[in-house]
């Protein structure tokens, strides 16, 4: 190798091939190998601890989970974890993304259409907000969220004369008129305005459905719900 | 397995990766395929293990991971991600085995026949003899008690861990395992004991 690179110098560089490769003038920091172990070593040492703590956590974790069973076990202890039984179709995990990824992207698409069209309910839910303290606009989201809830059950379609005043106002103007006349509205009206009739069969589909409100309605009980919360369920 | 103590994985890509390339619409598929790619298998098996069939178990995956990712924005970073997402995937299973079982009667004997049919109906479940049994003895495991011993027992998750996926105590946590194994074991006995 070495004198086949040397016939191609000599060949077609003959000057280059005479001038010494060494020294070239580069330098280096005193000690600078020396130093590169210790160096690589300090910031590597954090991440290489926790690998081996977690890895000696492991070992425990094994270590309590076996005498656990050969205590209390002896049997179940025998007996192998791996080969349960269970299969999947051919190429599931493979197919389960892509499967997924088209049943969310649309539903992405969706969220972003409603986010932009029922942008003056945004602004009412923010006018809302600062007018109630944090407590009551959590008390009225969950109502609203009942409500809702209720509305699925109900199915029922609805206009009202507010609604009809409505029409032909701006965002802003409808949601200074609600606001001011938030007592002369019904349940029904609200949900209306605030989704469209065309909307809400979308959430319906694509989240509520009859069946799981009332695990729904668990959930959000259970969960430590804000109004941001609120506004992604809704 | 316990994802977060596998050593081989620690080496590849984090929770906290995978939520900061969610978070941003430009990175938003990479972080779905990267916690698809993490998460998947991991979960169906959990899944999997508390319905036994792969039907059903299909269905409760899709849910979860629809949740998860329509309520991404929403995980505050006050547990850890994998805690959550096993959470959610143990919660939606639950809710799926509570709403399976009150299709059905409430006798024992039925209980029994309705989880011998779960196993055996299923094309894609072929054990052997004493998986079989293994298998049939967790199933008539309440819910939650089945939760706690297939987290513990196949998913090796500490306690700690568990408690925060099943939102109670430790001590409960414990509890409640031991009374499974006592349950799992004298089920494998019995059987032992017919077979002589």
């Amino acid at each position: 190798m070495k004198k086949e690179i040397k016939e191609e110098l000599n060949d077609h560089a003959p000057l280059l091939s005479g001038m010494s490769r060494q020294p070239e003038g580069y330098k280096v920091p005193d000690d600078y190998f020396a130093r590169m172990e210790a160096d690589l070593w300090e910031q590597l040492k954090p991440a290489i601890k926790k690998v081996t703590e977690s890895a000696s956590q492991t070992v425990l974790i094994k270590k309590e989970i076996q005498e656990e069973l050969n205590n209390h076990a002896p049997l179940l202890s025998g007996m192998p974890k791996q080969s349960e039984g269970y299969k999947v179709p051919d190429d599931y995990f493979a197919r389960m993304e892509a499967d997924l990824w088209k049943q969310l992207k649309p539903a992405t698409k969706t969220v972003t259409e409603s986010v932009s069209k029922a942008s003056w309910l945004d602004g009412l839910i923010q006018q809302i907000s600062w007018l109630l303290q944090p407590r009551m606009a959590l008390q009225l989201a969950s109502v609203a969220l009942v409500i809702l809830a209720g509305f699925f059950f109900m199915n029922r379609s609805a206009t009202s004369q507010q609604t009809d005043v409505l029409a032909d106002l701006t965002a802003d103007e409808a949601s200074a008129y609600v606001l001011a006349n938030l007592d002369e509205f019904d349940t029904e009206s609200l949900i209306e305005l605030s989704f469209g009739e065309a909307n809400f069969s979308e959430v319906d589909a694509t989240f509520f459905n009859d069946a799981d409100v009332d695990d729904l309605l668990d959930e959000l009980q259970k969960e430590n719900i804000d109004l941001q919360t609120l506004e992604t369920y809704l | 397995m316990y994802k977060s103590v596998d050593l081989a994985d620690k080496l590849s890509i984090t929770d906290e990766q995978i939520l900061s390339l969610l978070e941003k619409e430009t990175s938003y598929e990479q972080g779905f395929k990267a916690l698809m790619s993490a998460y998947q298998e991991r979960l169906y098996w959990h899944v999997r293990r508390m319905l036994d069939n792969h039907e059903d178990a299909n269905d409760v995956i899709q849910n979860v991971f629809i949740k998860v990712f329509r309520n991404i924005k929403n995980f505050k970073g006050d547990s850890k991600f994998y805690t959550w997402l096993y959470r959610i995937a143990t919660n939606e299973s639950i809710t799926f085995l509570n709403k399976r079982n009150k299709k059905a009667t409430n006798s024992l004997d039925d209980e029994l026949s309705t989880v011998a049919h779960q196993l055996t109906a299923d094309t894609y479940f072929d054990p052997d003899e004493a998986q079989r049994h293994l298998k049939a003895a967790i199933a008539i495991l309440p819910e939650k008690q089945k939760a706690v011993f297939n987290l513990r027992y196949y998913e090796e998750m500490p306690y700690i861990e568990m408690a925060k996926v099943l939102d109670t105590t430790v001590g409960a946590l414990k509890a409640s395992y031991h009374h499974a194994l006592k349950k799992v074991e004298t089920y494998l006995k019995n059987v032992e004991h017919n077979s002589l």
